[in-house]
């Protein structure tokens, strides 16, 4: 046990691992606080909230559009009053450039006026969501990925068969009414977008560079402080491997904790979500430009991020194992890390190289690469070569027990392996 | 020179070659072979680029107002063999459509439109309509070339600047701006993989021989003292053989989407979005960026050198090492590569950011040498 203890302390040997820490918090920080610019506009939502819930139906509609007729009343007897102008919506009195002189509105008064504006978008969008969602042809979908992508004979077979499942998904979500509720406009604000895939995805490239200098950092500590020859030719010595996959996996784990905590800290203090952690994940109102996100699973919003967290957790163990494996066989830091990246590039490569009329193009697509590639779309509907209800989970499973395979046979093979 | 030459061959050692290869191919595979092979990219830019050819062939590298006459007699001509074609087809005329004005005013979103769009733009009308489109979009920004453009936020230095190309008749070259563009995303995607080459390539130079203790055999000598220089100068020749032969590759594919006939016009051109401070022709800007491309690699080179001599172990170097090239790919090319000479930045920006760059790859080496000749290297 003191063994493993003493193997985690390796860590402080090479500050490196805390300062590109502390550099990628940083540089976290840097990319949430750059997105400041609407987030007062965003406070309105949960005023929205506060009085008529997230929900969407007939008679939150019917309460909304009394409250947001009773504020538009209000502003045009304003406006008469001070112009004898009215107008029909808020945003055509924001239009008028002759409202903005000087004397004759005070900044209060436009203030509210922008405020109605807002919640006359989210009236809006509100109503038009059955519209909306009646024109989504999930088969439709299907059929134009297969188009763009020329697929043909058993793969197109292939993504019909998973549309058509997404299809019956959908129905179901209709008919459970999980896109009807609130949440930050999509189109303007994109918050699903900006939090899973800028935030989410350059956190899962900073952990992975992390944990591939942690794992080849611990693999090779002792070829590199040239002590190989002391460590390894005692029995007790020769199972340090053990301890080390231990140490690895215990920093790793540690590292994507800290990062992703602190990272979270600092955007969910800077946004506040709290009104709408419990909205289903398919909520029309995160729709950005022409995408909308459909979910294979029933989830509110506060479950998708916990599953989301825990697939990074699951995919930056496979990374810091395939980099230990592969520390395990190149015993320079150096390479490792350059055979890592061309691994990288080539589980990129791979699914454009195979066949287009064969499943193989799917079964090269379950990789963990491709898999963090678009945290925003984990669980959904996300093109023809990842639309699977349990895409992730498989991917996970099998890489996750291919990897302990493969770390079991590394580790008994350096048992017997030549050190010198 | 032998000591040189010897370290050239250290640096370039079989398994960093091998990864180097690989690495380049399959960055070949994921990023730069999709601008060769769908270049032109698309039916429009495709027409774009067979009319810039024929432009360029009658009218030569510009095209002056009485070209632009011609060119639209030329329209007017085609317009009138799509009057005949239209009137001839019964499905245009159970739409109600007798000429190709009226077809252009359809909605574009109705399915009548759709209908006899597929017809028009089908195969059997040898790309009549699509170079009809094309020549619309080459006259209409031909004529708002010399428009003011007051939309956007100028600086007064760029004001001045855009009036003179205005005046100049600058504009009046003949560049898509397909191939401009086209051109100017593969010395960007090449620049990320010669930097990465690069800081792959000198990492370990000072940092191997400090692991392995030979230092302590090379810092005894004077002699050995000036191993220091010679690596830096092994370094900067093995950078330059690196930068050299992906150029070499970069070009070969390049000569693929043959266009070698706009190397003689102007950059800045009605039918291209770049304003420039410096009057360039194509050419020209092919051998800036070339040579930018060589001053970013030489100094990324010269920093990973510092790297190299500071990092006490392999890990430290790499975490180091992926700042540097974080820095070299995400943050400077804005300012030292992308469209070059933009008017979008002020005139003195690129020169002082190459300035600060090298200053920062060069000044430390200087401050450097000095101490290495009496450094202590036991502690």
């Amino acid at each position: 046990m003191r063994l493993k203890l003493y193997e985690i302390k390796k860590i402080t040997a090479s500050p490196i691992i805390y300062v590109l820490l502390i550099a990628f918090i940083a540089i976290n920080i840097k990319v949430i606080a750059g997105n400041t610019y609407y987030r007062n506009d965003m406070k309105v939502l949960n005023s929205i909230t506060d009085r008529f819930g997230y929900k969407i139906n007939d008679s939150m509609l019917v309460n909304f559009k009394s409250y947001y007729s009773g504020e538009l009343g209000k502003m045009n007897a304003l406006a008469k009053e001070r112009t004898s102008k009215t107008y029909k919506t808020a945003y055509d009195f924001l239009e008028d450039s002759d409202n903005y002189k000087t004397s004759l509105y005070s900044q209060k008064e436009l203030d509210d006026i922008k405020r109605l504006n807002i919640i006359e978008n989210y009236y809006s969008i509100a109503v038009g969501i059955d519209a909306k969602y009646g024109k989504i042809d999930i088969k439709d979908m299907g059929d134009e990925q297969i188009k763009t992508y020329g697929l043909s004979g058993a793969a197109a077979a292939t993504v019909r068969g998973e549309y058509e499942s997404l299809a019956i998904r959908f129905a179901q979500l209709k008919a459970n009414g999980e896109e009807k509720a609130l949440f930050f406009i999509g189109q303007i604000y994109a918050m699903h977008s900006f939090l899973f895939a800028t935030v989410f995805r350059s956190m899962i490239f900073e952990i992975m560079i992390l944990s591939v200098l942690i794992a080849s950092h611990f693999a090779n500590f002792e070829f590199e402080n040239k002590t190989q020859a002391l460590a390894y030719s005692t029995k007790r010595g020769r199972k340090l491997i053990y301890d080390k996959l231990f140490a690895s996996i215990l920093v790793c784990l540690g590292v994507t904790t800290v990062l992703i905590g602190v990272t979270l800290a600092v955007y969910f203090s800077v946004f506040d979500y709290s009104h709408v952690l419990n909205i289903p994940i398919s909520s029309a109102f995160m729709q950005e430009a022409n995408r909308s996100y459909i979910s294979w699973w029933n989830m509110s919003f506060i479950q998708y991020l916990f599953a989301v967290i825990a697939i990074v957790y699951v995919c930056e163990i496979i990374f810091m194992s395939i980099a230990f494996c592969i520390a395990t066989i190149i015993k320079n830091n150096y390479i490792v890390f350059a055979v890592f990246a061309l691994i990288l590039c080539a589980s990129y490569m791979l699914p454009s190289l195979m066949p287009r009329n064969s499943n193989i193009i799917f079964a090269t697509s379950f990789s963990p690469f491709i898999l963090v590639l678009n945290p925003q779309l984990l669980f959904m509907e996300k093109g023809a070569f990842s639309t699977f209800k349990y895409y992730e989970v498989i991917t996970d499973c099998v890489w996750a027990a291919l990897m302990a395979y493969l770390c079991a046979f590394c580790t008994k093979r350096f048992q017997k392996s030549d050190i010198c | 020179m032998r000591v040189i030459i010897n370290e050239i061959k250290h640096i370039f050692n079989w398994k960093m070659a091998l990864i180097l290869v690989l690495f380049t191919a399959a960055f070949y595979y994921m990023f730069i072979i999709f601008d060769i092979q769908c270049f032109p990219n698309g039916t429009s830019n495709t027409y774009d680029y067979k009319i810039a050819v024929g432009m360029l062939k009658t009218y030569g590298r510009t095209m002056d107002t009485n070209e632009f006459k011609n060119f639209e007699q030329i329209y007017n001509q085609r317009v009138k063999v799509a009057d005949s074609y239209i009137q001839s087809q019964s499905e245009f005329k159970q739409a109600g459509i007798t000429t190709y004005k009226a077809f252009k005013n359809l909605d574009v979103s109705t399915p009548i439109y759709s209908k006899l769009s597929d017809k028009a733009f089908s195969k059997d009308n040898v790309s009549l309509f699509e170079k009809l489109q094309e020549s619309e979009n080459i006259i209409s920004s031909y004529e708002n070339m010399n428009n003011e453009k007051n939309d956007l936020a100028l600086t007064s230095a760029q004001k001045v600047r855009i009036n003179e190309i205005i005046s100049s008749g600058s504009l009046k070259s003949i560049f898509p701006s397909e191939i401009f563009e086209n051109y100017n995303d593969l010395i960007c995607y090449d620049a990320i993989l010669i930097i990465l080459c690069v800081i792959f390539m000198l990492g370990p130079v000072y940092l191997k021989d400090r692991r392995n203790n030979v230092n302590y055999m090379q810092y005894s000598s004077k002699t050995g003292r000036r191993i220091f220089k010679k690596k830096i100068a092994s370094s900067i020749l093995s950078a330059f053989i690196l930068i050299t032969l992906q150029f070499v590759l970069l070009f070969a594919v390049y000569s693929h989407n043959n266009t070698g006939m706009f190397f003689g016009s102007g950059i800045m051109s009605f039918y291209n979005g770049i304003y420039s401070w410096y009057n360039l022709t194509f050419l020209q800007y092919i051998i800036m960026t070339v040579a930018g491309v060589y001053v970013m690699g030489l100094c990324a080179a010269l920093i990973t050198l510092l790297a190299s001599r500071l990092a006490p172990n392999y890990i430290t170097l790499i975490g180091i090492l992926i700042a540097i090239a974080f820095v070299f790919i995400k943050v400077l090319p804005t300012y030292m590569l992308t469209h070059l000479t933009t008017i979008a930045l002020p005139q003195f920006l690129t020169p002082t950011v190459y300035a600060i760059v090298a200053a920062v790859a060069i000044v430390p080496f200087v401050m450097m040498w000095r101490h290495e000749k009496r450094i202590d290297i036991l502690n």
